[in-house]
C-alpha cells in the first residue's frame, strides 16, 4: 500500500538564535526521511508555505516557542481538530505566526487531516545570537519524536 | 523523551512591538506617541567591516516581506560609490524583480491586513471564514508576485542572485515566459480588486500631506529616479541627507524622518501616486478612474485602493518587461573597489528606502546608513493621530483601537516580526468640578 503524503516543516529565521531550531530540525531531517515525506524549511513569511498543504495528509510543525518553560523543552500539540493554545490573537503587521498559518489553513479547507506541533523551547532571540545549548541538544530528541510522528522509526539513517 | 503539553500564550519571534499611547485630558488629547520596533539599525552596525559585495545580501535580511527593497538600496548605494553604470538588460531584470514584490507585499497588505480592519474583522483568518474566496485569490496574487522573486531571485523570500553590478546568473527566456499565465490573471484580478477596495466603507479623513517619493522622467519610479515632493523638492539621492534629517524620541528605539525644517512628510503609495500619477500607464489611470480616484487623493484610507492600482501596474509592467525580454550575455559590470562614498533610493511598497555606504579601498564597510520608510513615516503617522483621534475619543476602547490601527495600516509600516502590533494604552483623565 502507497503511504499517505506526509509534510516536515521547519519555522523560524536563522538569524536569530534559537528561533532557529525548528529550520535546523528540518535541514537535519532532509536526508532521513522516505519519498512519501517532502521536508520545507520557511524561514520567512510562512503564508507562502499554505500550497505545500495541497495533498498531504500528515503535517508534522517544527517551531520554537517561548512560553517560561524550561530552554529546550519539547511540546507538543495536535492542531487537527483544535487552534494551537494561546487563543486567537493577530499579533503583527506582516509576518503571520504559525497560530494564523494554521487557522488561515483551516478557515481555507486546506489544514492536513492530521497536523501537529512540535514546538521546542527557546530562551534566545536577539538577532545575530547563536542557538543556546539547551536548544541544540534537544535537536536530536525532536528528530527521534518527528520521525516518531511520521511513522520512520526504523528508518537506518536515524542510527548515523 | 521529554514532551510536555502546556498553555502557550506566543510562539516565538519574541522581538519588537508597535505601541501606541493616547493621552487625553476630557476630550483634549494631550499626548500621541507611536513606538515602533526598527531593526534596520542594528544592521548598520553589522554592516561595518563587511565587504561590498555583502551589502545586498545582508539587507535582505532586514524584511521577509520587502529583501528585494533593500537589495535594490543596496546596489545603487554600491554602484554609486564605485561608478558602476548598468546595462538596461539589467535595469529592465530588477524592475521585473521590483515588480514581484511590490504584487506580493500589497497583496499581502490590502487583503491579509488592512481588508480586515475595514471589514470588521478581527484578522484574515476570521474574514477567511465568511470570505474564504477573497482570500484564496489574495494568496494566488501572492504567490504571482513571490514566483518572480522566485525565478530571477533565486527564491522566495531572501533573494539571493542579486550583485552589486547586476546579477549573478540572468534567467531564461522560457522561464520567464512560464510567468506570463499567472501574471495575466493576476492583472485582471488587480482591476477587480481596485474595484472592490472603492466598495469598502471609507472614512472621510483627508490630510495637508508632505508627500516625498521618487519620480523618473520615462516610467512610473520603482528603482530609480530623483527624489521629489509636491512642494517643489527635486533632488538626485546624494542629496538625501541635505533635505531629510533623522531625528530620535526618548520613547522609541527608531528614528523619526522629518525634513530640514522639521517637518513630518508622507513617503508610499499615496505619496507616489499623487507625484506620479501622469507616469502610470493608461490601463493603470483607467483602473484608477473606474476604482474612483482622481489624479491627486489627500485621504490616506484610499492608499488600499492605490495598493490595488499599483499592483495591477506592476503586473502590467512584469509583463511587458517578460515579453520583450532578451537574456544578457553577461549579467553584470564587474568594477574595482575605491575609497568612496555612495548612495542609493528605491521606492520600497511602502516608501521611499534611503542607503548611504562610505567604503575603503579594499572594499570593505567602513560606514552604513539605512533609512527604512517606517521611520521616515512615523511622524506623519503620530501626527496624523493627533488630528484623527480627539473626535474619537467617546468610542469604546476597542473601536478606537480598531481604528488607530485602520489608520496606521494606511502607512503599512514594517514593524518586522513584532508580536503585538497595537497595544493602545489609553489615559484619560477626567475633568469638571469633581476633579
Amino acid at each position: 500500500m502507497q503511504s499517505p503524503p506526509v509534510l516536515v516543516m521547519g519555522l523560524g529565521n536563522w538569524n536569530r538564535g534559537d528561533d532557529a531550531v525548528g529550520l535546523e530540525v528540518a535541514r537535519r531531517l532532509r536526508a532521513m526521511v522516505p519519498g512519501h515525506c517532502s521536508v520545507l524549511e520557511v524561514d520567512g513569511d510562512p503564508l507562502a508555505s499554505l500550497e505545500s498543504w495541497d495533498g498531504i495528509e500528515l503535517a508534522v510543525i517544527v517551531d520554537a516557542v517561548s512560553s517560561g518553560a524550561t530552554p529546550g523543552t519539547i511540546h507538543r500539540f495536535d492542531v487537527s481538530n483544535q487552534p494551537l493554545p494561546g487563543g486567537l490573537v493577530s499579533t503583527s503587521t506582516h509576518a503571520f505566526g504559525l497560530q494564523e498559518l494554521i487557522e488561515l489553513g483551516r478557515a481555507l479547507g486546506k489544514l492536513p487531516r492530521e497536523v501537529t506541533v512540535l514546538a521546542i523551547e527557546g530562551q534566545r532571540f536577539g538577532i545575530g545570537s547563536r542557538m543556546s545549548p539547551e536548544c541544540l541538544a534537544s535537536i536530536g530528541t525532536v528528530i527521534e519524536a518527528l520521525l516518531e510522528e511520521i511513522g520512520c522509526t526504523n528508518t537506518p539513517l536515524l542510527r548515523t | 523523551m521529554t514532551t510536555k503539553t502546556i498553555r502557550v500564550d506566543y510562539l516565538a519571534r519574541v522581538e519588537g512591538e508597535g505601541s501606541l499611547l493616547i493621552r487625553a485630558k476630557g476630550t483634549r488629547l494631550t499626548d500621541v506617541k507611536f513606538k515602533i520596533f526598527e531593526p534596520p539599525r542594528f544592521f548598520e552596525a553589522f554592516l561595518r567591516g563587511r565587504d561590498y559585495r555583502e551589502a545586498p545580501d545582508i539587507t535582505a535580511r532586514i524584511c521577509g516581506i520587502c529583501p528585494v527593497a533593500y537589495q535594490m538600496s543596496a546596489v545603487n548605494a554600491m554602484e554609486d560609490a564605485l561608478a558602476i553604470s548598468v546595462n538596461d538588460h539589467i535595469r529592465d531584470l530588477r524592475r521585473l524583480l521590483y515588480c514581484g514584490e511590490w504584487i506580493e507585499s500589497h497583496a499581502l497588505h490590502v487583503f491579509m491586513l488592512h481588508a480586515p480592519n475595514f471589514l470588521g474583522y478581527a484578522d484574515a483568518i476570521r474574514m477567511a471564514q465568511d470570505h474564504p474566496e477573497l482570500v484564496a485569490d489574495a494568496l494566488r496574487l501572492k504567490k504571482a508576485g513571490n514566483e518572480i522573486m522566485r525565478v530571477i531571485g533565486g527564491r522566495e523570500i531572501h533573494p539571493i542572485n542579486v550583485r552589486v553590478g547586476g546579477f549573478y546568473r540572468a534567467p531564461s527566456k522560457s522561464e520567464l515566459a512560464a510567468l506570463t499565465g499567472e501574471l495575466e490573471w493576476a492583472r485582471q484580478k488587480a482591476r477587480d480588486a481596485a474595484l472592490w477596495a472603492a466598495t469598502l466603507p471609507m472614512p472621510d479623513f483627508k490630510q495637508d500631506y508632505l508627500f516625498a517619493s521618487l519620480r523618473h522622467e520615462e516610467e512610473y519610479a520603482i528603482a530609480q529616479g530623483r527624489i521629489v515632493s509636491n512642494q517643489g523638492l527635486d533632488i538626485p539621492s546624494p542629496s538625501y541627507n541635505q533635505h531629510f534629517h533623522e531625528q530620535q524620541v526618548d520613547y522609541s528605539n527608531a528614528l523619526q524622518s522629518v525634513t530640514r525644517e522639521g517637518r513630518s512628510y508622507l513617503a508610499g503609495p499615496l505619496a507616489r501616486y499623487n507625484l506620479n500619477y501622469d507616469k502610470l500607464s493608461s490601463d493603470a489611470q483607467g483602473v484608477a478612474k473606474e476604482a474612483g480616484l482622481g489624479p491627486t487623493e489627500l485621504n490616506g484610507f484610499k492608499s488600499i485602493i492605490v495598493r490595488c492600482v499599483e499592483i495591477f501596474y506592476a503586473c502590467e509592467e512584469a509583463l511587458r518587461i517578460i515579453h520583450q525580454y532578451e537574456r544578457p550575455d553577461r549579467p553584470f559590470v564587474e568594477a574595482a573597489p575605491v575609497e568612496s562614498e555612495g548612495h542609493g533610493c528605491t521606492e520600497a511598497p511602502r516608501g521611499l528606502l534611503y542607503h548611504r555606504y562610505r567604503i575603503a579601498g579594499d572594499g570593505s564597510i567602513l560606514e552604513a546608513q539605512i533609512v527604512p520608510p517606517t521611520s521616515q513615516n512615523q511622524k506623519a503617522i503620530e501626527e496624523e493621530l493627533w488630528d484623527f483621534v480627539p473626535p474619537r475619543l467617546g468610542l469604546p476602547k476597542d473601536e478606537l483601537t480598531r481604528q488607530c490601527e485602520q489608520l496606521i495600516r494606511n502607512y503599512d509600516p514594517c514593524i518586522s516580526c513584532a508580536t503585538h502590533f497595537l497595544d493602545l494604552q489609553l489615559e484619560q483623565e477626567k475633568t469638571g468640578a469633581s476633579d
